[in-house]
């Protein structure tokens, strides 16, 4: 498998998404060099965690939570996507992985809280053709798709920092695992386990074997020292360990329980004798026992029949006085029932004779009432007759009616219909008329509208002109209004300027007054001054006259100064301009004001044009006019828009009244065809009703229904009549029968009742009665059941009596001559006899059980026994294999059937391996397995791995190698182990290979040496990334991904030197 | 005017962990001593100076003290001096242009940008001018810039890169033209296999998958040119296209090579002579075989790699010592023993096993009772 490129987000130090392409570089030996941190070894990590789920280190575990970047915020979700290719014989298939880890994630619920919660990982596994993976074990496919575990790999084609030792110094039970899957030994393995299994059921046969033999054994019934049998000590000796323990001395043991058996059997037939003589007396005491018993028996009813006797002799007088009582009424009820029956048959002569007198009687009448009847019967025959004949002949009649009625309905409805139509066309013809008068009325309406405001619309467009015309003289009111209040500001700045002014002067004058007084003080100084220089005859410097009279004899001292005068002077001159200044000011303002005034004077004469008011009150003249304006405006515009919608109106109207009149036409019309044919139908109806009997329908029917009606009538009555007619006819034929009968039986009852009173009378002597009163006293006294009470009493009597009797013959046969005998004795001695057959019966048993137990047991006990040899022998063989195959035997040897196998495959790698391994050591080393007959003692080590040193000759142990050569012999097993499989070409195709640092603890010799190897086998088509941070190494080899930390994570880039 | 050509120098170099500082020195003495017999006009060294990019100091002071002694040497010559593989070649630029005042020409970077073009040297002798074009070490990233290339875009190949470098230059190929270049320059249209065929030393650094060659052809058009890179002396394609090799050898794998430097002679265009010297080492590598008894008789300061070929166990203590005594400079030691064929027997055998054999192997004393039952546990075993 080659790796294609990895993608990786949030993952370790990886920030934001970084993808890495392995596929655009041109040299299949690459660097990876950068910091100290700066995420190296996590792009490894990336590529195990994609394919395994758990980061590259085999110590140390790094997975989950662990591996979410802390260089992003949490809502990134941390992901690894991993493409890499499989080459099956020609073609390369691309498989694509991703996995999330388990990460954190805020809530998403509350926004603002802190929460975070741990989400799981997935993964997900893109197949070659696009489509996703979908079953759960997506793990364990990845695991079948690249062909290795995690820990092969970790030991093919990832040598992770500081663990490339794990492979050379991993014990023998540890390589065993990891070769296992790479040289398909399982095979062996399985071996061991089914030799292991079968060896455990021959165990359990064994003792199955051993158990069966035990449980035999514990049935045999063991010698006591009472049965003085000679081996005695022997066998319980035996018996007592085979039961304990194994069952080794099972032969013996068979010897010694044979011996016994036939001891058995001697006993058990001893033991039947005695059992037999028991038997015999036995027998002997019974019979005795049994006779004697019979004996006792006989006594016995002696005695009681003796006592029966004795108990009913005393009975015998009242029996016999009950027999003769039972005898006479025996009689008595003879006779009586003789008696009965003559009695009965004279009471039914009696009533016979009645019945005859009262029929004589009753016919005569019965035969009057007959013949009244039959005369009316046929009276009212005849009306029937009549009756009928009258309604048949009304009934056609009416029949006839009915149909003729029936074409008048249907006549009569046409005609119904047609009047409608006629109705209906008329209403709507009226509708229309009316229609057209409505629309005729609106039509005038409207015109007169038109006429109306036919001129309003001149009128309006003039009034819009008087309007613009007029918007002039608002337009100049506005002005003047504006001029009104520029004038206002106006005349306040001119106020205010008029202040000013006035402040102005003030100040001015003030200023002024200063100046002078200043001035005068000065110049009087100065004059001072000047006074004091004039002398007599000197010019004044002021007039330069030569004589002073008036020296001035002023203030000589002022503390005016030129100065002062020049300062004062100055600031009256200020104030001088500043009046100016405003004055000027307020002079402009004064003109302005009068330009205003005069213009709006000339615009409110202006207005005077539009409109007539007087003085000021332009304003309210222009309102009113305006608003007159409008409102004529508005008016004439209503006008106008009303004369056009009464024009639109106008041709509406006019339309609808054609349509209307159109319609109106029609209608008519239609009315004029309907009348003609309304007067048809009514003509053809009159014809109809004249040409029928009868007035209406309804009139038919009745007639008819009367006629029936009489028909039913008279012919119920006939029905009546006829009926009671025949019943008097039977009567009286019945009557008549009955009485023949009588009369023929009379003569026979009576015979037969003399006969009764014969018998009786015979019968009365027979039974030696007299007379009647005799048997009868008999008979009302005593009832009929005590005859059988007493003659039931009388044979109980007899039957004791000769019972007993009986008995008492019987006992006495039995008896004969002897005498009463004694059976408790012979009890006793039966007893005796019964107990000691017991006891001989037992002895028996038990010597026969004992017998056949043992018997038993010896017979299943010799089966045993072979099976045991048999057994015993296959499974000592197998377990010697098995100890041997799974290296478990003490002593020696303990390399197992696996190790050994997997020692010639490791060979082979170890070949390749070395062929490496002696150019990097310089030819110093070599790698070897321990030797076999060492690698057994002690455990099993076949797998070790020993060095041997070519200057020395001398072997020696792999931990022995320094930092760097165990460097150099792990990355030469890694890469022998990668020719091997590659070779092998097997299922695993592993075309990659990362070495994550160890280049440092090489010189400088061997680290070119190892580069150089690996070159060669980046010659093929394997990809081979280092990681490591020996600058040389940057040299050697042309391509490098740099990767580099910053603060929002690592970033990584393809640098070409 | 006559030419000297050396190359790949390589100072700093170390051969199994020894220094070869004496013997480097002792062979630039050699050189020395050759310049000063010929009298070159220019003196040409191609590539390869150092051995690593970032030197040691020592080896910046070797070299220092060998280009004194060849200016001193050579009075009115030029120094041609490129990058090469090994070398820095920002390192290799540094003070060029002083350097040029002083008629030492040292170029380490190749024209860059697309204004830039090959460093050129043109002197002339009696026949007319002779142009010297200087051709450091290119790998195809530095000149992507001269070939309007996106971002993206990958660079072009070695040969690609060459084949342009040379015909932007417009060289007038009427007058006579001189390369100085360090490539992998081979044959290519002769022979396809020829990469296969070079001899490489292991002292040289060779790219995965042989992606620095270059075909000869781009070059064919110099009237010489004076190629390093190649640790063995020999001609790529023509008589005139040349690696001069190392001066002396610098792995096992060079021993027996015979070294040395080449004097070419341009006369007027088409004319040229071209001579090898050898140069003798101060001490060899050698690659010494026999059995042990025949090998410690022999004793030499040679950097000497034994291999040893007895086929049984040495009871000898102290090999390593009794050896370096015999040979100061001992390099390696290496056995042939009988392992080697033991295993070569071992695995053409037990190819692919079956099973049960496998077993027999294992339980040599197995009887007929125990096979079968073993037989009949490997099927089990494999589903049969």
């Amino acid at each position: 498998m080659r790796p294609l490129y990895i993608e990786m987000t949030a993952f370790g130090s990886y920030g934001k998404r970084t993808k890495i392409d392995f596929t655009n570089i041109s040299q299949n030996l690459f660097l990876i060099s950068g910091e100290t941190g700066s995420g190296k070894t996590t792009i490894f990590d990336a590529i195990v965690f994609a394919l395994y789920g758990q980061a590259s280190s085999v110590k140390n575990e790094k997975k989950g939570l662990l591996l979410q970047s802390q260089f992003v915020s949490i809502q990134d979700k941390p992901m690894v996507r991993f493409a890499f290719e499989e080459k099956k014989g020609d073609s390369s298939q691309v498989y694509t992985v991703v996995r999330v880890p388990k990460h954190m994630r805020p809530k998403k619920v509350k926004k603002g809280s802190n929460d975070f919660i741990v989400e799981n990982g997935y993964t997900e596994l893109l197949l070659p053709d696009g489509s996703a993976y979908t079953e759960r074990n997506v793990d364990e496919k990845i695991e079948e798709i690249v062909g290795l575990s995690r820990e092969q790999f970790m030991q093919v084609a990832m040598i992770a920092q500081g663990e490339f030792m794990e492979v050379l110094r991993a014990t023998t039970d540890t390589k065993k695992e990891i070769f296992r899957k790479l040289f398909s030994t399982e095979i062996y393995e399985k071996i061991t386990r089914i030799l292991e299994s079968r060896k455990k059921e021959k165990e359990i046969e064994l003792a199955k074997i051993k158990t069966m033999c035990q449980s035999e054994i514990s049935r045999v019934i063991v010698p006591e020292p009472s049965n003085n049998f000679e081996y005695h000590e022997e066998f319980m000796e035996l018996h007592g360990l085979l039961m304990k323990e194994n069952i080794t001395n099972l032969k013996d043991y068979l010897k010694v329980l044979e011996k016994w058996c036939d001891s058995n059997d001697t006993d058990r037939k001893e033991c039947k004798k005695e059992l037999d003589a028991g038997k015999e007396r036995l027998k002997k005491i019974n019979d005795e026992y049994a006779k004697a018993q019979a004996l006792k028996a006989g006594f016995e009813s002696l005695r009681t029949a003796q006592d029966i006797l004795n108990q009913y002799s005393e009975k015998e007088e009242k029996i016999k006085k009950d027999r003769e009582l039972k005898s006479v009424l025996e009689r008595a009820y003879e006779v009586k029932a003789f008696y009965d029956g003559f009695a009965e048959n004279q009471a039914l002569l009696k009533k016979t004779e009645d019945e005859i007198r009262k029929m004589m009687n009753e016919i005569p009448e019965a035969k009057e009432t007959e013949e009244k009847l039959r005369i009316e019967n046929e009276e009212k025959k005849k009306n029937f007759d009549r009756e009928k004949e009258k309604y048949i002949s009304i009934k056609s009649k009416v029949d006839e009616a009915l149909k003729t009625f029936e074409k008048i309905k249907e006549k009569e409805k046409e005609y119904g219909h047609i009047c409608d139509k006629l109705e209906r066309k008329k209403t709507d013809s009226d509708r229309v008329d009316e229609d057209i008068k409505k629309e005729r009325a609106s039509l005038e309406k409207l015109n007169k509208i038109i006429e109306e405001y036919s001129d309003a619309r001149i009128k309006m467009e003039k009034c819009t002109g008087d309007l613009n015309y007029f918007m002039e003289a608002v337009r100049k009111c506005d002005n003047i209004h504006e001029l009104e209040q520029e004038m206002m500001s106006l005349n306040d700045s001119l106020t205010d300027l008029k202040n000013r002014l006035a402040m102005a002067k003030k100040e001015f004058e003030k200023q002024d007054d200063s100046y002078r007084r200043l001035n005068e003080i000065y110049i009087e100084g100065h004059l001072g001054v000047l006074a004091k220089e004039i002398e007599e005859g000197k010019p004044c410097p002021l007039c330069g006259s030569i004589e002073h009279p008036h020296i001035y004899s002023g203030n000589e001292e002022s503390d005016v100064s030129r100065d002062d005068i020049k300062k004062a002077e100055i600031k009256r001159n200020k104030c001088n301009e500043n009046l100016r200044s405003i004055s000027d000011e307020l002079a402009k303002c004064m003109a302005k004001y009068e330009l205003f005034i005069r213009q709006r004077k000339e615009n409110i004469e202006s207005l005077h044009e539009f409109v007539e008011f007087k003085g000021e009150e332009y304003a309210a003249a222009i309102e009113a006019r305006k608003h007159e304006l409008n409102e004529l405006h508005k008016r004439y515009s209503r006008e106008v828009k009303e004369s056009d919608i009464a024009k639109a109106g106008l041709n509406e109207c006019e339309k609808k009244i054609e349509s209307y009149t159109k319609q109106f036409e029609e209608l008519r019309q239609q009315t004029v065809v309907l009348r003609e044919e309304v007067s048809a139908s009514l003509s053809a109806l009159k014809e109809m009703k004249s040409g029928s009997n009868f007035e209406s329908e309804e009139e038919a029917r009745l007639q008819e229904r009367n006629a029936k009606k009489q028909m039913d009538d008279s012919g119920g009555k006939y029905e009546e009549v006829h009926k009671s007619y025949e019943m008097a006819k039977k009567k009286v034929q019945d009557l008549e029968v009955l009485l023949k009968n009588i009369q023929k039986s009379y003569p026979d009852m009576q015979e037969k009742c003399e006969q009764k009173e014969k018998l009786y009378m015979e019968e009365m002597k027979k039974q030696l009665f007299n007379k009647e009163s005799e048997w009868a006293d008999y008979t009302r006294n005593h009832e009929k059941n005590e005859i059988a009470s007493l003659s039931e009493t009388i044979s109980d009597y007899e039957r004791i009596m000769t019972e007993a009797k009986a008995k008492k013959k019987a006992a006495l046969e039995i008896i004969m001559d002897n005498e009463e005998p004694d059976l408790l004795k012979l009890t006793e001695q039966r007893e005796e006899a019964e107990e000691f057959l017991n006891e001989c019966d037992s002895a028996y048993m038990r010597a026969y059980n004992r017998y056949s137990t043992n018997m038993g047991v010896l017979k299943t006990l010799q089966g045993h026994f072979s099976n045991q040899e048999k057994t015993v022998r296959e499974y000592g063989k197998m377990i010697s294999l098995y100890r041997r195959i799974s290296g478990n035997v003490s002593g020696s040897n303990k390399i197992d059937l696996e190790t050994f196998v997997q020692r010639y495959y490791l060979r082979r790698i170890l070949y390749n391996a070395n062929k490496r391994f002696e150019i990097m050591t310089a030819g110093q080393f070599r790698l070897l397995l321990k030797d076999i007959d060492e690698a057994g003692k002690g455990k099993n080590e076949g797998l070790d791995l020993m060095v041997y040193s070519l200057v020395t000759g001398k072997k020696r142990e792999i931990r022995t190698l320094s930092g760097g050569e165990s460097f150099m012999a792990a990355l030469s097993i890694a890469l022998g182990m990668a020719d091997q499989i590659k070779a092998d070409n097997s299922i695993v195709q592993i075309d990659m290979m990362f070495i994550d640092e160890g280049f440092g603890s090489l010189d400088e010799h061997s680290r070119n040496q190892a580069v150089r190897i690996l070159k060669e086998m980046a010659g093929g088509d394997r990809l081979i990334g280092i990681i490591s941070h020996v600058t040389e190494l940057k040299h050697e080899i042309g391509e490098r991904l740099l990767v580099t930390k910053d603060e929002s994570g690592s970033s990584v880039r393809w640098v070409r030197e | 005017m006559k030419l000297l050509h050396i190359s790949d120098l390589h100072i700093g170099i170390k051969l199994f962990n020894r220094d070869l500082k004496e013997d480097q020195q002792y062979i630039f003495g050699e050189i020395i001593k050759e310049i000063n017999e010929e009298q070159p006009d220019v003196i040409m060294i191609a590539g390869d100076i150092y051995d690593k990019s970032v030197p040691s100091a020592e080896a910046v002071q070797t070299f220092n003290e060998f280009l004194k002694d060849i200016y001193d040497a050579s009075e009115n010559a030029h120094i041609m001096i490129i990058s090469g593989n090994h070398d820095s070649a920002g390192r290799i630029e540094c003070f060029s242009w002083l350097l040029e005042k002083q008629r030492v020409h040292m170029v380490g970077i190749p024209p860059r940008k697309q204004d830039e073009y090959i460093k050129k040297v043109t002197l002339s002798d009696e026949y007319g001018i002779v142009n010297f074009y200087l051709l450091p070490f290119v790998k195809p990233s530095m000149v992507r810039g001269l070939f309007e290339l996106d971002e993206n875009e990958p660079s072009l190949s070695y040969n690609e890169s060459i084949k342009r470098i040379i015909e932007r230059e417009k060289i007038d190929y009427s007058q006579r033209n001189v390369l100085i270049s360090h490539q992998f320059y081979l044959p290519l249209s002769e022979n396809d296999n020829i990469v296969n065929q070079i001899e490489r030393a292991e002292s040289e650094i060779k790219s995965v998958g042989n992606v620095d060659v270059v075909d000869v052809r781009w070059i064919k058009d110099f009237d010489y040119a004076a190629l390093g890179h190649i640790h063995k002396p020999m001609k790529a394609g023509c008589d005139y296209i040349r690696y001069s090799g190392t001066p002396m050898a610098y792995s096992v794998s060079e021993a027996g090579q015979k070294k040395g430097i080449i004097i070419a002679e341009l006369g007027e265009k088409g004319n040229l002579n071209i001579r090898e010297k050898i140069l003798n080492p101060l001490r060899k590598v050698r690659v010494i075989k026999g059995t042990y008894e025949e090998v410690i008789k022999e004793k030499t300061d040679d950097y000497v790699s034994v291999y040893l070929t007895d086929t049984r166990d040495l009871e000898v203590i102290d090999l390593n010592e009794t050896l370096s005594e015999c040979f100061k400079n001992l390099l390696e030691i290496r056995r042939k023993t009988i392992e080697n064929i033991d295993y070569e027997i071992d695995i053409e055998q037990y190819d692919y096993k079956d099973p049960l054999e496998l077993i027999c192997r294992f339980f040599p004393d197995m009887d007929e009772e125990d096979r079968k039952l073993m037989e009949s546990v490997v099927n089990e075993a494999k589903g049969v």
